[in-house]
């Protein structure tokens, strides 16, 4: 078998200010802003949507036990 | 998104079926379409918008909005419930394909044209399938709040882009940079059906002191929600007025009678909102003077005593010490003098050397009064240092409320003048203008107040938090409810702060991508400025001699623009918030969703009142920011620069004509049009009238 060449890596990118503010709080709050931002792309353009307000509750309930 | 194909079936004056397929080579990324007046244009841009919003997405210029179905075909349709007309958009969104149809039946259109049938299918992996909630998916993919900037009617936008339109600018901007999600986030997060829902949880498990707490901050959030509601419609009400005021200022500067001392007026005004913010930047300077140093100015007479104590006790040789009581000790233990003397108990010898720790100093003393010699000598510096700042700044402060009341007066003095103007209509402007004034002053006032009301009830908010938080639980229920509490305050604020961290980041990379345009189509060393509110504004430098009675630096104030330079100023916004977008796509952000998206611009006569040269410019720049252009123009738009400059740059990658059938053409159309050389035939006679899309080869 040829020896694996090494793949050539990527420079890491710079992380935004915005990712370092995500990335300091903590672990379940990620999981729960992530949650919560899924749950919106959908619904945000919409006038109505009460459906999102139990969604989140659930999520909260959820990561939070 | 980028769009692949238009189908038109008996869609206003587009008889029968019809289509046009868009171009998407990124080099190549212009659709052009050739239309004379009244040829179907309009129609053209409406099939879009009525596609993606049905009749709601409908321009104001269309006529008869309710006739969607082609007149003849309707007039000669027997079967109304068979009889229909419908547009069909392919398109491309995210890596997925997205084909939607709208359509319309007679007898709906009858009954009632807002009611249509939309479907949209999806193609994803090879795989099609249809979306349960149309609407809301399209609404998700092109939000109706930025239709307005990437479909429009280019001799309409000359206001688009400029002030009375911050608040649409403001969310179009975020909708098209992903950030209305995250605001949405935040809306929905601090919603009375999430936070007070979960705060009713903890109430209902936890100990009457902390209910009342409890009771208390809902109370403050309640407030808190009716003050921002109650600010929100102060400052649409601000920004109405604010384009009131535009337009009686320029009805002033366009007036013989009034335009030199409006002219001034105007300088004035930009003196008086620099000084003001100069006033507010110095006050803030002084604050945080106060707050830092100001307790050395009470610290007189603490520092003479201190001082008068150090002399003294220097000037008896008490410090620093001659001799250290641990060396005398350290002798009487060891039982011999430095002399080589014996030190027994009670012999003279023994006796003196006791006698000299009456007088002996202490090293941990002599260290501490030598850090207070010198702390009161830092305290006497930072007391002169704090003296002289506090002194400057008063003296700034002083000095500018001296200039504004200048400018105050000179302002009221112009009022005077133009309100006693023989020229009724300069008067009466002149009325108006001090109405909208007075309104505006109480306008701004009521924001203030509420700004004030919020900030302390934003203060008590965060002090029944932290009161809450301490007070402790025993019950597991109330623990976990305080919990889920904590969490969801937690992720509101990070989401603040995120939002904040992003708006931040790229205000000032839009404002460089607007300037950067601005400058290469219009060069008259103006530049393009986008404030911290997301208003556009367009400014130049003016020499200090052209403004009597002033003195500084050169003035930097606001441009009058003219229709078609504010035209070319809302092509270039919408193009470089285009073109951002579309490069924000590229940046890594926390979630998918949260990044921009590519968009199309969709224009129809976009070189109507334009200049030559800004037809040019407009021609050359736009078709390089946006990913994908359609132009729908008039041989008198396209001819000359246009043409050149798309020719030589090679962006045109599809081209149609609308080829007009009708009993009359209009006096100001030809019957010809004239292409690369080629005669096309763009008229003919009959006695129906429709539309044709024909593909330019």
């Amino acid at each position: 078998m040829p020896p694996r060449r090494e793949q050539p890596q990527e420079p890491a990118r710079e992380q935004t200010r915005s990712q370092q503010a995500f990335i300091k709080a903590a672990e379940p709050i990620q999981q729960l802003v992530r949650a919560v931002l899924r749950e919106e792309r959908d619904v945000m353009h919409l006038k109505r949507r009460p459906e999102i307000h139990q969604k989140i509750l659930d999520h909260v309930k959820q990561r939070i036990p | 998104m980028i769009l692949e194909k238009l189908v038109l079936e008996n869609f206003r004056q587009f008889k029968g079926k019809q289509e046009i397929v868009f171009s998407n080579v990124q080099s190549r990324n212009v659709t052009l379409v050739h239309a004379e007046n009244g040829f179907g244009k309009t129609a053209l841009l409406n099939a879009l918008l009525w596609g993606f919003y049905g009749h709601d997405g409908l321009t104001d210029d269309l006529a008869h909005k309710e006739r969607i179905i082609h007149e003849g075909v309707a007039a000669r349709s027997r079967d109304p419930e068979n009889t229909s007309a419908s547009v069909r958009i392919l398109f491309k969104h995210e890596g997925k394909k997205y084909t939607l149809t709208r359509s319309l039946s007679l007898l709906q259109q009858n009954l009632d044209a807002r009611r249509t049938e939309l479907a949209l299918e999806v193609l994803q992996d090879g795989e099609t399938f249809r979306e349960r909630l149309p609407q809301q998916r399209l609404q998700a993919i092109m939000p109706d709040g930025i239709s307005p900037f990437l479909f429009f009617n280019g001799e309409r936008i000359d206001h688009l882009a400029m002030e009375e339109n911050a608040a649409k600018v403001t969310d179009a901007i975020q909708q098209m940079l992903g950030l209305k999600l995250l605001q949405a986030a935040i809306d929905d997060l601090s919603h009375q059906n999430v936070r007070g829902k979960l705060r009713t949880e903890l109430r209902d498990c936890t100990s009457e002191e902390k209910a009342v707490l409890l009771d208390e901050q809902a109370d403050v959030d309640q407030k808190i929600t009716d003050a921002t509601d109650k600010r929100k419609v102060r400052q649409d009400n601000l920004v109405a007025i604010d384009a009131e005021l535009e337009k009686v200022n320029a009805k002033l500067e366009a007036n013989r009678a009034a335009a030199e001392l409006q002219a001034r007026r105007n300088a004035l005004e930009k003196q008086k909102s620099d000084l003001a913010e100069r006033l507010q930047a110095v006050t803030k300077r002084l604050g945080q003077m106060i707050s830092d140093d100001a307790y050395t100015l009470f610290a007189d007479d603490l520092v003479k005593r201190g001082r008068e104590i150090v002399n003294r006790m220097r000037g008896e040789g008490k410090i620093p010490a001659r001799v250290l009581n641990t060396f005398l000790q350290e002798l009487l233990e060891r039982g011999q003098c430095i002399c080589a003397r014996h030190l027994n108990k009670d012999t003279p010898e023994f006796k003196a050397v006791e006698q000299l720790l009456t007088i002996a100093g202490d090293q941990h003393f002599n260290n501490a009064v030598g850090a207070l010699d010198n702390a009161i000598g830092v305290i006497e510096g930072a007391m002169q240092r704090t003296r002289d700042g506090v002194q400057e700044a008063s003296r700034d402060r002083l000095k500018i409320r001296e200039d504004m009341t200048v400018v105050d007066e000179a302002i009221e003095d112009i009022h005077q003048k133009l309100g006693s103007r023989d020229d009724e209509e300069v008067a009466k402007l002149e009325t108006a203008r001090r109405d909208w004034q007075l309104k505006r002053d109480e306008c701004i006032g009521e924001i203030g107040k509420l700004d004030g009301k919020l900030n302390e009830l934003n203060a008590r908010r965060e002090e029944l938090r932290q009161e809450i938080q301490r007070m402790a639980d025993n019950e597991a229920d109330a623990k976990r409810a305080q919990r889920r509490l904590d969490a969801v305050e937690e992720s509101v604020k990070m989401l603040q702060e995120v939002l904040r961290l992003e708006i931040e980041d790229l205000r000032p990379v839009l404002n460089k991508e607007i300037d950067d345009h601005f400058k290469k189509i219009i060069d008259r060393g103006y530049w393009a400025e986008l404030n911290e509110d997301f208003k556009l504004t367009i400014k130049k430098s003016v020499a200090l001699e052209a403004i009597e009675g002033s003195h500084g630096s050169p003035l930097e104030i606001d441009v009058a623009l003219s229709t078609g330079q504010r035209q070319v100023t809302s092509l270039v916004f919408i193009a470089s918030l285009v073109s951002l977008a579309r490069r924000r796509a590229e940046i890594p952000t926390i979630l998918r969703g949260l990044s921009g998206s590519e968009y199309p611009m969709v224009m129809d006569s976009p070189f109507g009142q334009l200049s030559l040269q800004f037809r040019e410019g407009v021609a050359k720049w736009i078709p390089s920011l946006a990913p994908q252009v359609i132009i729908f123009a008039s041989s008198t738009q396209y001819e000359g620069p246009v043409s050149d400059v798309l020719k030589q740059s090679r962006r045109i990658g599809k081209r149609y004509y609308l080829c007009y059938h009708g009993p009359r053409l209009a006096a100001t159309a030809k019957p010809e049009l004239k292409l690369d050389g080629n005669k096309l035939e763009q008229y003919v006679e009959a006695e129906e009238e429709f539309t044709q899309i024909i593909e330019v080869n």
